[in-house]
Order: structure tokens, then C-alpha cells, then sequence
């Protein structure tokens, strides 16, 4: 993954002969980064798969003891997780559709300099770039309730639907198109949707994609909106149903009190959407990262 | 002429529209609500009455105020230590690494964790180091220590949280700093190479040097997130622990949604975001970072 932009400054696999004790020594520091990682993460996979028997017995869990899916079933059916997974599915979905849409357009407009609104759009966006969202989490809440907006999904779509970072970057991809297509479609009668829809959007799927990806895992791990504008069980997201069952504890399966292998079961379940994406991550996201932070 | 140009722009005013409406309700009115009840006191049959700065001064009177500023900075001062020099050493240790597949499976799998949310970390972890029979636990019983519940534990809270974060985040920033490695020109080594340089010479006197602009922007990235931890705690505090890591975003959050007092949840936060920017710009300053990145 990522193995530099071009790689060139890279040690090369090396005959036997060469190899000192120092190599074996990263050879170790590799092994124990590996299995600090993967560890917890195995732990939590074999408990979700571990029957109630196997996964109250203390001992060291990193392979299922005796292989059951009744904490699956559990978590999905008695504690009805498929609830707060399909919200979530929803408005992951609906959300990174728009965000892409509304960033895009906007970027777009920014494109003309002659543009009456040009220099407000730009000066929006670079306050709303300086304004953390945490800091305004409070009076966002009052915005949402203000708008009737508590307990709908939209609160949810609406939240981060357009971002100053999203706008920058897909107007550097649009940049890159030379003004003379514009000119020749405009010439041609196109107007200004079907130019961005037809040239535009096309020339700029790397970043779309690095966009798409970004907001997909954004969304899907949205915490601090849905934990302010959702009190409604029924409408509730899976990082919220998640820390009821996993962290705090407090969800009970009827009489019984929920097990590791329930909790890991949702768990593994919360991380199943990224397992999904992650080839498609390792391909754009990554140099969506180092593209950003050090601008080459 | 002006219906001309209306007509010319029109389509472009439409594709305009959202990010203008969505920056002015979400961005802007928030803030300008959020001044404005800063300064109220709300009554008891609703609405508020005008009371200056009282709200910021019964702020900076609150000793929990102070006390979660400073979990804040000592919390986000740990992450950042651990942040940015656990990867640089990791990404050279990559980089000297003579296999190229096993360095390939390093970086996924250290990776991984930093798509995580809060609420998955916590998860996991919760269990991992569950004082009955959690994975930590069951390591230290056999080395006969033990068992300690590192989450309930005022001492071990603050190291834990810091720990998890360089856990989640390492992989990532590991990737940063290797992509700017793998830029470096290779001429430079091969220079160093035929001169007699040692291994670690050409890691202190070649790689390091040559890496400061790329650690002075993965520490200024870490720093914008400095002031602006909320998940990590509120998801990982509980009775025991609030006092010692609560911090300033959970104080926010706490005075606004719980105690529902409004006005001294916005002063607070206003405070700190003022104080949090300027800080952050004088860094900029100071490192010249601008300069660096465009050179």
C-alpha cells in the first residue's frame, strides 16, 4: 500500500548473504507493530464468533473456542442492530451523494472569475474553514431545532454536506482543464450545468473518488451529530447503537445481560462497511493523505 | 445589462446556491446564535436577558473549567508527542527494512485501525483490557501481575487514552512521513554510499534532516485537533474517571446539553477556539510552514 508516489528511494529486497542482525531486528519491530494491531482486532473477532459458554470464560481469546454465530444473531434480531445499521446505510448514502454534488457545483462556479457571487462563495467557505465544529456544537443543536430538524434524518444528511476542503480540492482538479473546451462548448450552445456535468465531472474522478471514499467512512463513523439531534431509538445510527451495546453496557437482550460475543458481535459488524472499501481506500484514499499533506 | 447578466449567470447562481445557503445556516448564523447567547441568561418562562460578559467570567471562575483545560493540554500534548515521533520512527524503520512485502503488510495492517471510529476503538479495547478475562489482563496474570482496570483508574486513564490514540493514529501518519522518504532523491544515498556512511549515519545525517519540513507538518496538523478532542473522551469516561481526562469540548458539551446552560457552554467554547486559532497562527508563524510546503 502506498508505496510512495514513485517509489524510486526504496531499499531493495536484498540476497540472503547481505542481510545483517540489524534487518532481523525490523524484521521483529515489524512482527510486534503487526501483532499490537492485529491482536486486539483478532481478540474481538474470535469472541464475536465464540459461543455464550466460550466467550465468559477468561483466558486468552484469539480464535473462536467453540465457533457459534448466536452472538450475530443476537445483536441482530433481539437487539434489533439491523436498525440502526440500515439508518446508518441510509444516511451514508444519501449524505456522501450530496455532499460530492453541492461541493462540485460549487467549486465549479468558483472557476469564473466574473462571477458576481465568486468572491462571496470563497469567503464563506474560508470562515467556515476556520469555525471547528466542535466549537459550534451547542448553537448547531439550536439551528437543527430551530428548523424542526431533530430526529430526522436529514439533521444528519445535512451535517458536513458541504465542506471547504471538498470545494479546494475538487477546484484544483477543475483548474486543470483547459479554457478553451469551455469556450468551444459554450460556442456549441451548451450552458453551464451540462458543460460541468459533461466535461468537468468526467476529468475530475480521481478526486471524486478521494472524496467519495473520505466521506463513505466519515459518515458511516458520524458520532457527535447523531449523539445532539436523535433521541428517537428508532431512527438512532450505529455508532450510537454501538456505544450503547458495546461501551456502556446498558443494552439487555430481554432478560439476559449481553455477552462479549454480542458485543463483539456488533463490533465486527460496525467495521464490516470499511472491510468493503479498504481496497479502494489503499488505491485513492492514501494519496488522497499525502497529496494533502505535503502539497507535491 | 443587469438582466443580461443575471441571465448569463443564471445556471451558475443555481449550482452556487447550496454552499451559500449551507454556509450561511451552518456556519455563519451558528456562530453569530452562539455569540449571542453567550451573553444571555436564559428565564425561567423562556427567552433570555442581557448580561455582558458574565457568562464568560463565571467560566473562568469555574475550577472545572481550568481543570479540563488543563486534561486538554496535557492529553492532546502526549498525543501529539507520541503522534508525530512514534510513526517518523516507524517509517524509517520501513524504510531500512530489506523486505519489500513484509513492509507492504506492515503499513496495511497499521493502517487499519485509523478508519476506525471512537466508538469501534473503544469497543475494542474496553474488552481487551476488561480486568475480568480480557486479552491485557490474561497476558499480565501470566507473568504473574495484575489485574489492573486500566479504564476505571485515575493513574492509568490519562496514559491509556494517549496510548490508544498513537494506537489508532500511527499507521497513518507512518504513511505520511514514508511517502516523503520514498520522494527523497535517491542519488543522495547513493553519494552517501560510495562515501563509506554507515547506516545510521545516513539515517541521522540524511533521512532526519531531510524529513523536518514533512515532521513540522504532521505536527501541525496534529495541533488543529489539539483543543478539539471530544469522541476519544466522551466515549471512554465513566464515574470514576470524568474528573481526570474530562476536557474542554466534553465541559462544552456537558454545560450545554446537560446542565442546559447555554450561555456559559458558548462562552467557554468561544474562549478556547479564539484562543486555540491564535495559538495555531502564531505556530504557523513561527514555523514558517508556508514557506516550507510551496518550496
Amino acid at each position: 500500500m502506498a508505496s510512495g508516489k514513485q517509489g524510486q528511494n526504496e531499499a531493495k529486497t536484498r540476497p540472503v548473504s547481505q542481510i545483517t542482525l540489524v534487518d532481523w531486528i525490523l524484521v521483529l519491530i515489524m512482527v510486534g507493530l503487526i501483532a499490537l494491531t492485529a491482536a486486539p482486532l483478532l481478540n474481538a473477532l474470535a469472541l464475536s464468533f465464540s459461543s455464550n459458554m466460550a466467550a465468559i470464560q477468561p483466558g486468552i481469546h484469539l480464535w473462536p473456542k467453540e465457533w457459534s454465530t448466536v452472538g450475530y444473531r443476537i445483536a441482530w434480531r433481539k437487539l434489533e442492530f439491523w436498525r440502526p445499521f440500515f439508518n446508518s446505510l441510509l444516511v451514508t448514502t444519501v449524505g456522501s451523494f450530496l455532499h460530492m454534488l453541492a461541493g462540485s457545483m460549487a467549486a465549479y462556479t468558483m472557476l469564473h472569475r466574473d462571477f458576481p457571487l465568486r468572491r462571496t462563495v470563497v469567503g464563506l467557505m474560508f470562515f467556515s474553514m476556520t469555525v471547528p465544529g466542535e466549537a459550534i456544537m451547542v448553537p448547531l443543536y439550536m439551528v437543527n431545532k430551530q428548523l424542526g430538524l431533530l430526529n430526522t434524518y436529514t439533521s444528519l444528511i445535512i451535517a458536513g454536506m458541504v465542506s471547504g476542503f471538498t470545494i479546494l480540492l475538487l477546484f484544483n482538479y477543475f483548474r486543470s482543464v483547459p479554457g478553451s473546451l469551455m469556450e468551444a462548448a459554450r460556442l456549441d450552445g451548451a450552458g453551464d450545468f451540462l458543460i460541468f456535468t459533461k466535461v468537468f465531472l468526467p476529468v475530475s474522478k480521481p478526486g471524486l473518488a478521494a472524496v467519495g471514499l473520505f466521506q463513505i467512512v466519515g459518515r458511516w463513523n458520524q458520532f457527535r451529530e447523531p449523539l445532539l439531534y436523535i433521541t428517537d431509538s428508532a431512527k438512532i445510527t450505529i455508532q450510537i447503537a454501538l456505544r450503547q451495546i458495546a461501551v456502556l453496557d446498558t443494552a439487555t437482550s430481554g432478560t439476559d445481560i449481553v455477552l462479549a460475543n454480542t458485543r463483539m458481535a456488533t463490533v465486527m459488524i460496525g467495521v464490516s462497511i470499511l472491510v468493503f472499501i479498504f481496497p479502494f481506500v489503499q488505491k485513492h484514499f492514501v494519496q488522497g493523505i499525502v497529496l494533502g499533506a505535503t502539497k507535491e | 445589462m443587469n438582466r443580461l447578466r443575471l441571465r448569463k449567470y443564471s445556471q451558475l447562481y443555481l449550482m452556487a446556491l447550496p454552499a451559500l445557503i449551507y454556509f450561511l445556516v451552518f456556519s455563519i448564523y451558528p456562530v453569530i446564535q452562539g455569540l449571542y447567547m453567550s451573553t444571555q441568561k436564559p428565564l425561567l418562562l423562556g427567552g433570555g436577558v442581557y448580561v455582558g460578559l458574565e457568562n464568560y467570567r463565571s467560566v473562568l471562575q469555574d475550577s472545572m473549567f481550568w481543570q479540563a483545560l488543563v486534561n486538554t493540554l496535557v492529553l492532546s500534548g502526549g498525543m501529539i508527542a507520541l503522534g508525530v515521533s512514534v510513526p517518523l520512527f516507524i517509517a524509517i524503520a520501513l524504510h531500512e527494512l530489506p523486505f519489500a512485502p513484509l513492509r507492504k503488510l506492515t503499513q496495511t495492517v497499521i493502517y487499519t485501525p485509523h478508519l476506525f471510529s471512537w466508538v469501534v476503538v473503544g469497543g475494542i479495547w474496553i474488552q481487551v483490557l476488561s480486568p475480568d478475562g480480557g486479552l491485557f489482563n490474561e497476558l499480565l496474570k501470566l507473568v504473574g501481575l495484575g489485574p489492573v482496570h486500566f479504564l476505571a483508574d485515575t493513574v492509568w486513564i490519562k496514559p491509556v487514552l494517549v496510548l490508544l490514540s498513537t494506537w489508532k493514529g500511527m499507521g497513518y501518519n507512518a504513511v505520511i512521513y514514508y511517502a516523503a522518504i520514498s520522494s527523497l532523491d535517491p542519488q543522495i544515498y547513493e553519494a552517501a554510499t560510495v562515501d563509506g556512511a554507515s547506516r545510521w549515519q545516513k539515517i541521522s545525517k540524511l533521512t532526519l534532516p531531510l524529513l523536518m519540513p514533512t515532521v513540522g507538518v504532521v505536527f501541525l496538523l496534529s495541533a488543529v485537533g489539539a483543543l478539539r478532542i471530544f469522541d476519544q473522551v466522551f466515549i471512554l469516561r465513566n464515574a470514576a474517571t470524568s474528573r481526570t481526562i474530562d476536557v474542554v469540548m466534553t465541559y462544552v458539551y456537558d454545560k450545554g446539553m446537560r446542565e442546559f446552560r447555554l450561555g456559559e457552554s458558548t462562552a467557554a467554547s468561544f474562549m478556547v477556539t479564539v484562543v486555540g486559532l491564535l495559538t495555531l497562527g502564531f505556530l504557523r508563524k513561527a514555523m514558517n510552514v508556508d514557506d516550507v510546503e510551496t518550496s
